[in-house]
């Protein structure tokens, strides 16, 4: 496989080029066909040589830049940390592929939507094999450029569109931060491959690492959602539920996290970077699982659970233990997909996303409601299933490399966390039905990649030997061992709280029916998202817009309008002006020649005296 | 004596068109006009391992002369193409036209291999006489109107040559070209350099002796005027690159660099209200004149940039030249009014030729371009190179604005247009050069690197 791993990415992107450009006249049939399993041999790939990898493999495809002292070569890297990512991106994809057929059946953009989800994974698989920062930039805008797509697919809805815009927008700000990072960088190391960078990084200056690796993380707050610039994943669940599952639950959001342990040695040199890299991820966490506790939206609940989880990776990589934060991406990635998965299932079945308006769907819809209870155990952390395993790796991490308060914020969050979840469980599946219709359950071709994900999400996170191991070859990967009864009390913390946080949920929302309980002010600002968006539209939006308004009007159409017209009115002027010195005259036309070797023979004469 | 061959083969297949046609075989005389000029670049491949001065120094078959030779024959080639076809529907019936083109290019081609002035003259003269006649062979108004004024202006600036080359001789005691002699500062040699800059200045249509230019374009032939708007200027430049040695003389470079910037100006803000596309085409090689004119001031330095400026040069301008042909003289703006949904194939050629003149990449006319300016930079002229520019930028309007006329203007008559087969082959050539040398130029320039 080594000499074939670069064909990874290649599959989706033929199964793109080809829908791209016959998807107008191929059946339905044929793409259902085409498009899953291309991702499908992509998986295969992706396995093969991960069962086979020892080291590193870079493949130098060919010198795609060369100017001047750039020179940036089309490589890809497969190690054990990309190894992950191509596994667990082309796997969850392809379930999501199979997913989709029955989940997108009746959507008259079936064939677009294929194209789209394609061009989706093979972006994805390109910025998580690249080599070097460049190309991992193009996935990295390629990846923004198809959840745009994907957000604004049902473009006739004008909350789609608007959602799809908002994403766009909110990315550039982070990539604009991104690409000024890539640019430092090369100005510091004269060459962008990732190993390069890792390797040297003691030649630069810890004030300079800090600038560069906190500029690359402000694109990771933009594409991975964390503070400030979450804003765009709520409105991105506008898009297909499969989408919300593959591209802003299980893999393009985590690619700030992948990028941070790419570049690790690099955030560890600055030290205050890696510093802030964990407390925004721990604050990101709690704060968008307080704003999960109020939602009604079953997709927005989803959303902002992911932006936490999301949280405590970054947390877990910004103390120092990468392993522990790349196995909860891992684990994630099946548990979250699956909620989204089951919550597309439920929607499928009653027509609506609003929870208020379901309610009782335990017998009508069996199979989801088990998968689903079984993902809401794994986020809630329940001994044995996987996320248990990830998230307690990374709250020891925490308490063991001196970051209490991290760990307690973190501790709390669990508790957060098993809340909401069991209250959307309770609000679902319990009591009485409160829409109108009948729910029924979706078709097995959605049922089977559920119960393959929640499979793994049971076994996602039974790994005989620590993920630190596996990583190790890396070099910068250290394995902490911790001794046992520390280790249980730890756990016990983080399992009290949620096991408290259930039992809440239980007591409201299936007790009290959720009656009686009423947090008045408290709830009214969690319910608004703590009035964020307002916010930033009153300190940005708004302003930007009147501005521009004003540069508008005055700046534009006054100055710069009336210079080009001018400019141009007077070159056509000028243009007039000398075109009436061709008289069409034969004898003035005598005359311009003998006036050119007059003034001529005076310039000859002048230069004599 | 082997340095005639080219010569002796594009006189001889002349002189037997000129027999042909005499006893009215019209095709037959197109048909030796066509052989003459693939035999004539035939023969310039198996010179080209032969290089060197011939004939007591008469003739010079350097590289650059043989690789302008061969331009010379290339594009009198695509005319060629480009007036087959349309000299019936015009009313030339006569065969006289190509075998007028034949001997043209055979004094364009004697002008750009000597370095004696006198050849020089010889070859000048046996050019412009035959574009006299060529100017005037549309039998109308417009068309004499040209023919008589290029010849009497045209001789008024042969006479100026002639007495720039009566002061050399009467300094240097002969008429070659040397170095040692141009580089003197007397009065008579910048009297004399004043006089036979003058008379090229003049075929390369430069401020103040441009003034020609558009009347004779508008009124000759459309295929006459692509050849005068190439053939000439690669005549006349490079004859000029060869006493570029004059110009380390202050007042003469001063002379050519108030004439470039007078000419780049000029030449862009009148053709911005040209009404008539070939009146547009005339200033537009103006323009084009004074930029290749700028690689002169480094002298041979600038050499390859001046021929590949002019290698580019000649494909769009001859394409174009190929679009206005098949209009069949109808010559104003308004004509090609709607021009893209009756004749497709021909507005996108010419819209592609717009581009590829305003100076866009992928094309070969902004390489060209680039590499012309950015090699008289760095020879120190940064501040010309900048007033060109700024020149160019004009440029985009006009060019545009043909293709704004064709694609974005209706109107309710059909264009008058026809479609000749082998002038459409010549559009297709041309874009296909262009884009060669706009995408793939480095073989070219290996070549022009290495030998000029």
């Amino acid at each position: 496989m080594r000499e074939l791993f670069w064909l990874i990415p290649l599959f989706p992107a033929f199964g793109a080029a080809f829908l791209i450009l016959f998807g107008r006249v191929i059946s339905r049939k044929l793409v259902s066909w085409l498009a899953p399993s291309l991702v499908g041999l992509s998986f295969l790939f992706s396995l093969l040589s991960y069962i086979q990898l020892n080291g590193v493999w870079v493949k130098e495809l060919f010198s795609w830049i060369k100017v001047g002292n750039l020179s940036i070569p089309f490589a890809l890297q497969f190690d054990p940390l990309s190894s992950i990512m191509a596994v667990t991106v082309s796997g969850v994809s392809f379930l999501i592929h199979i997913y989709s057929i029955g989940y997108m059946a009746n959507d008259w953009g079936y064939n677009r939507y294929f194209a789209y989800l394609n061009l989706f994974t093979f972006s994805m698989l390109l910025l998580v094999l690249s080599a070097n920062l460049p190309l991992m930039f193009i996935g990295w805008e390629g990846v923004g450029l198809c959840s745009y797509l994907l957000i604004g697919f049902w473009f006739e809805k004008d909350a789609a569109a608007d959602a799809g815009k908002k994403a766009f927008i909110v990315n550039r700000i982070g990539d604009f931060g991104f690409l000024l990072g890539i640019f430092l960088l090369f100005t510091l190391f004269g060459n962008l491959s990732f190993n390069y960078i890792n390797s040297h990084v003691s030649a630069v200056s810890p004030g300079i690492a800090t600038a560069a690796a906190l500029l690359l993380f402000v694109g990771a707050t933009g594409k991975s959602a964390q503070l400030p610039l979450y804003i765009w994943l709520p409105d991105a669940m506008e898009g297909p539920t499969p989408v919300s599952a593959l591209i802003h639950a299980a893999t393009m959001v985590t690619a700030g996290v992948y990028m941070v342990s790419r570049l690790f040695p690099l955030y560890q040199h600055s030290g205050f970077a890696l510093e802030l890299v964990a407390w925004v991820g721990i604050i990101t966490a709690i704060f968008a699982a307080t704003i999960a506790l109020a939602q009604n939206d079953i997709k927005r609940v989803l959303a902002y659970s992911t932006i936490s989880q999301i949280g405590y990776m970054f947390a877990g990589v910004g103390v120092g233990a990468v392993a522990a934060g790349m196995f909860h991406l891992f684990t994630h990635a099946f548990f979250k997909s699956l909620l989204f998965l089951c919550a597309g299932a439920v929607i499928h079945g009653v027509g609506t996303n609003d929870m208020r308006k379901m309610g009782g769907l335990r017998k009508a819809m069996p199979v989801t409601f088990w998968t689903f209870l079984i993902a809401a155990l794994t986020i809630s952390g329940i001994p044995g299933f996987s996320a248990f395993f990830s998230k307690d790796e990374i709250l020891k991490e925490a308490y063991l490399s001196g970051h209490k308060w991290i760990w307690a914020i973190g501790v709390i969050t669990a508790g957060l966390t098993a809340f909401y979840i069991f209250r959307l469980i309770f609000m679902t599946f319990y009591g009485e039905y409160r829409g109108e219709g009948h729910p029924h359950e979706a078709p097995k071709v959605m049922l089977i990649p559920m119960s393959i994900l929640a499979l793994f999400s049971i076994i996602g996170g039974w790994f005989p030997k620590s993920f630190a191991h596996y990583l190790s070859p890396l070099g910068y990967i250290k394995v902490i061992e911790a001794s046992h009864s520390l280790e249980i009390y730890l756990l016990g913390a983080s399992l009290i709280l949620a096991i408290i946080g259930i039992y809440i949920a239980w007591l409201v929302y299936v007790k009290r029916k959720g009656k009686g309980w009423n947090f008045g002010f408290v709830y009214r600002v969690i319910y608004g998202k703590y009035y964020v968006d307002e916010l930033y539209n009153f300190l940005f939006v708004t302003p930007y817009r009147k501005g521009s308004e004003l540069i508008n009007r005055y700046f534009d159409k006054g100055v710069i309008d009336r210079t080009v017209e001018g400019s141009g009115e007077a070159a056509l002027g000028g243009g007039n002006l000398l075109s009436k010195l061709q008289t069409g005259l034969l004898k003035d036309y005598g005359l311009w020649m003998a006036t050119g070797i007059i003034i001529g023979l005076f310039l000859a004469i002048r230069s004599l005296l | 004596m082997i340095a005639l061959v080219p010569l002796l083969i594009l006189v001889g297949f002349g002189i037997i068109a000129l027999v042909l046609d005499l006893f009215l075989l019209r095709w037959w005389a197109k048909l030796s006009g066509y052989a003459g000029l693939i035999a004539a670049s035939i023969s310039l491949f198996f010179l080209f391992s032969k290089r060197g001065k011939f004939l007591n120094g008469l003739l010079v078959f350097d590289a650059k002369g043989i690789y302008a030779s061969l331009l010379i024959l290339v594009f009198t080639f695509l005319v060629f193409l480009i007036a087959d076809g349309y000299d019936l529907k015009v009313g030339i019936v006569e065969g006289e036209l190509y075998i007028l083109f034949l001997f043209a290019a055979a004094g364009a081609v004697v002008m750009v291999t000597t370095s004696h002035l006198l050849v020089i003259f010889v070859g000048m003269e046996v050019l412009s006489v035959a574009s006299y006649a060529l100017a005037g062979l549309r039998k109308d108004e417009l068309s004499r109107e040209a023919s008589v004024k290029y010849a009497i202006l045209g001789v008024f600036s042969s006479v100026f040559f002639v007495f720039g080359m009566a002061l050399y001789y009467g300094e240097t005691g002969n008429l070659f070209i040397s170095p040692e002699a141009v580089a003197n500062p007397s009065p008579l040699m910048t009297a004399a350099a004043l006089f036979l800059f003058a008379g090229l200045m003049f075929k390369a249509s430069l401020v103040p002796f441009h003034i020609w230019t558009p009347d004779v374009y508008q009124g000759s032939p459309s295929p006459v005027a692509g050849f005068f708007s190439i053939v000439t200027k690669i005549a006349a430049f490079l004859a000029f690159l060869r006493i570029s040695g004059f110009l380390v003389n202050p007042a003469v470079r001063w002379f050519l660099i108030g004439s470039i910037i007078l000419t780049v100006i000029y030449g862009n803000f009148v053709a911005l209200r040209q009404k008539d596309i070939k009146r547009l085409m005339a200033y537009s090689s103006i323009s084009h004149a004074g930029y290749m004119a700028m690689a002169l001031l480094l002298g041979e330095k600038g050499g390859w940039a001046l021929l590949f400026y002019l290698s580019v040069y000649g494909f769009m301008n001859l394409g174009s030249f190929s679009v206005i042909s098949s209009l069949v003289e109808n010559n104003s703006l308004d004509d090609y009014k709607g021009l893209s949904k009756a004749a497709p194939s021909l507005a996108a050629g010419m819209a592609f030729f717009m581009i590829s003149l305003a100076g866009f990449p992928p094309t070969g006319g902004f390489l060209a371009k680039f590499f012309l300016f950015s090699e008289v930079g760095a020879g120190g002229y940064w501040w010309l190179v900048v007033i060109a520019i700024l020149a160019s930028l004009l440029s985009v309007y006009y060019y545009l604005r043909v293709v704004v006329y064709m694609y974005m203007k209706g109107r309710v008559e059909k264009p008058i247009f026809a479609y000749f087969p082998s002038s459409l082959l010549a559009m297709f050539a041309s874009i296909l050069f262009i884009l060669e040398l706009g995408i793939f130029p480095r073989t070219l320039i290996y070549f022009l690197r290495i030998f000029i």
